[in-house]
């Protein structure tokens, strides 16, 4: 007899067994049903957080050290004199990239500088920020090219006016055609649109890029803003600096130097520091506490799933002790009978584990949508859940098989 | 064909009981022995030493020559499978398979494909006229006829020996005429029988009785 066969007839006749007794074999199933139903959902929710984790934080190029200027909140900040009388310094300065790129002499530093001034299409407000970049920022954040070109070194040194607007701002534009080649105005200055791009997530919406010598030019560093009726003058030379290592291995490293030397620059605490690497090492690290807490449950769960398939089995060993004698004379030896049970409790773990795999399917966009957590199906779940089912089916049902096949024929022919 | 020598078979459940002391017994081929004895007195214990269900706890079984102590299970259930058919007083049918599905269980611990236990089956089942009752489950029979789907499960496999306790035990005398007339013809085309009974009117139509009595054996010299 074929191996298929004999394996799909053990199957079958396993099946049938479990069949004639429904309502219990299904009672016995629940342990495991809502074992396999719950670690599928944790691992499709785990994967979910995971993944957004990695889009969110990955977005900001995991070989990036990013230093931001803050506009500290304390109001007695020392004030300018001269020709911007009462405007206020504050955030990165010149100096500071100076020093880290003597620092880091074989790294790419970049700048930006947020600018705050209005952007219009014709007369319609884009209402999106503006900043000026250096080009290279383009190739330290990892952005999609939708449409056209990103700044380069030309349009920055020649001080092009030229605008890279992302997908968000685009759409804001209500030009036939699409926004690229259209012209913008910015403080009564005009730029053309070369190019639309994608930002990765977690780095904000609408946005609009101009070379950071072309901003710097046109509009300077010192920032009017509105403040509640009062007009307020700040100046921030360099809104961001970025610090691209190639080495992953040395930015913890590298960022501690950058801190430090900052610290020393700056009295005022006028500057913020990320570290995308260490951020996702620390969801990392929350994410092995999760995934542990999930190994402990599915154990748990599947423990007593196994249990409930053991106590099952061992009552259907009991009650089919007549049969076993008889198939005994007929022929089976210990081993065929060890078979027959062991392949009954398979069976029933194996359908304990596809009723807990569609428990978990249904059971992850319900919580999705309670938790606004996102949950993400992986095949291999599926496959490891199967595989745990049918592990407890063997480990739990060893017991009972070998029980069965112990029995003495005889003993068994005469029990009444 | 079967040789016991010098076997006891001792159950030490409770004080311990002596089924079976010192039994010598030759079972040769195409013999039809009778085994007639009290009810207790170990008529049962000696026939699953025969079929090799048990093993005896002092002496030895021979089978065909062989000492069986020397045969690992899976031989032994070989060789049971194989030679020995089994009939029993209470037919010891699995009550939830149908007819033909218990005529096929020896077939299916030989190996034999599906199609073939089907066939052979259902050949067997026709030749004990229950072609009829091929899908019914053993509750849906009467006792003559389920004795008649054990006896077609017996010879399924073809075996040469075949071990009858009390096959007509549970059956009205007409019923137990026409499973009587099947052990003969049986034995008619060569089969070698073992049979218990506790009818002496049954137990005059052996060639061969064995007596047997508080677990001692008793060769009955017959005409
Ligand atoms: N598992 C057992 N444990 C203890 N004693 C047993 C066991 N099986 C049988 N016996 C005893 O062994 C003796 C012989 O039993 P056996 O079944 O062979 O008798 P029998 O001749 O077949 O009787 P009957 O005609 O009633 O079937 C009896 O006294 C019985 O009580
Ligand atoms: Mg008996």
């Amino acid at each position: 007899m074929s191996r298929i066969i004999w394996i799909y007839e053990l199957a079958r006749e396993g099946a049938r067994n479990l069949l004639r007794h429904k309502v219990r074999s299904f009672l016995s199933l629940l342990g495991i049903v809502i074992g396999v139903g719950s670690v599928i959902a944790m691992m499709a929710i785990g994967e979910g957080a995971q993944q957004k984790v990695l889009k969110d934080i990955g977005g900001l190029g995991l070989h990036n050290i990013i230093v931001d200027s803050e506009k500290p909140s304390a109001a007695n900040v020392p004030r300018e004199s001269g020709d911007n009388q009462g405007a206020f310094r504050y955030g990165l300065t010149p100096r500071d990239v100076e020093q880290v790129k003597f620092l880091f002499p074989s790294t790419t530093i970049l700048v930006g500088h947020l600018v705050k001034k209005q952007i219009y299409y014709q007369s319609t407000r884009l209402d999106v920020a503006l900043l000026g970049v250096d080009p290279e920022y383009f190739n330290v954040f990892p952005v999609d090219v939708q449409e056209g070109y990103v700044l380069t070194e030309v349009d920055n040194r020649d001080r092009h006016r030229v605008a890279v607007i992302t997908e968000e701002a685009a759409m804001r534009i209500p030009a036939i055609g699409g926004a690229l080649g259209k012209t913008i105005r910015i403080g009564g200055k005009y730029f053309q649109v070369i190019g639309v791009i994608r930002m990765p997530s977690g780095e904000g919406m609408g946005r609009v890029f101009l070379p950071y010598n072309t901003a710097k030019e046109l509009f300077g560093t010192i920032t009017a803003e509105d403040e509640a009726g009062t007009s307020e003058y700040s100046i921030n030379e360099i809104g961001r600096m970025v610090i691209h290592l190639k080495d992953e291995n040395m930015i913890p490293e590298a960022a501690a130097v950058v801190e430090r030397l900052l610290k020393k620059n700056h009295e005022m605490n006028d500057f913020t520091i990320t570290v995308p690497l260490a951020k996702l090492r620390l969801k990392q690290q929350t994410q092995r506490t999760f995934d542990l807490v999930l190994i402990v449950i599915a154990a748990i769960s599947l423990v007593i799933g196994g249990i409930g398939i053991m106590n099952i089995m061992l009552a259907i060993v009991m009650e089919r002790i007549e049969e076993i004698g008889i198939r005994r004379a007929l022929g089976a030896s210990r081993r065929d009978i060890l078979l027959q049970f062991l392949s009954e409790t398979v069976v029933l773990s194996t359908g304990g584990g596809i009723l807990g795999c569609l428990l978990g399917m249904v059971a992850v966009p319900l919580l999705s949508r309670l938790t606004e957590w996102p949950g993400v199906f992986t095949p291999s779940s599926i496959i490891i859940a199967l595989m745990f089912s049918w592990l407890v089916g063997v480990v739990f049902g060893i017991a009972p098989a070998i029980q069965a096949a112990k029995m003495n024929p005889v003993d068994c022919l005469r029990y009444e | 064909m079967i040789k016991l020598l010098d076997v006891t078979k001792t159950y030490f459940l409770g004080t311990g009981v002596r089924a079976l002391q010192n039994a010598t017994l030759t079972i040769s081929r195409n013999e039809y022995v009778g085994i007639l004895g009290p009810s207790g007195s170990g008529k049962s214990t000696l026939l699953y030493l025969l079929g090799l269900l048990d093993t005896p706890t002092q002496g030895q079984v021979l089978f065909e020559g062989r000492d069986t102590a020397l045969l690992t299970d899976t031989e032994l259930s070989a060789l049971r499978g194989r030679s020995i058919g089994f009939v029993f007083q209470t037919y010891h049918l699995v009550s939830h398979l149908s007819v033909r599905e218990n005529v096929e269980l020896p077939l299916y611990y030989q190996g034999l494909e599906p199609w073939e236990r089907h066939d052979r089956a259902r050949a067997q089942i026709e030749k004990v006229n229950l072609a009829h009752r091929m899908k019914h489950l053993p509750a849906e029979l009467s006792g003559g006829e389920r004795q008649r789907v054990a006896i077609a499960r017996a010879l399924v496999t073809e075996p040469k020996l075949i071990l009858a306790d009390e096959p007509t035990g549970n059956l009205d005398s007409k019923n137990g005429a026409e499973i009587l007339a099947i052990f003969e013809q049986l034995h008619g085309q060569g089969k070698t029988i073992v049979m218990i009974t506790h009818d002496l009117a049954i137990a005059r139509r052996f060639p061969r009785i064995v007596r047997i009595s508080d677990g001692v054996l008793h060769e009955e010299a017959l005409a």
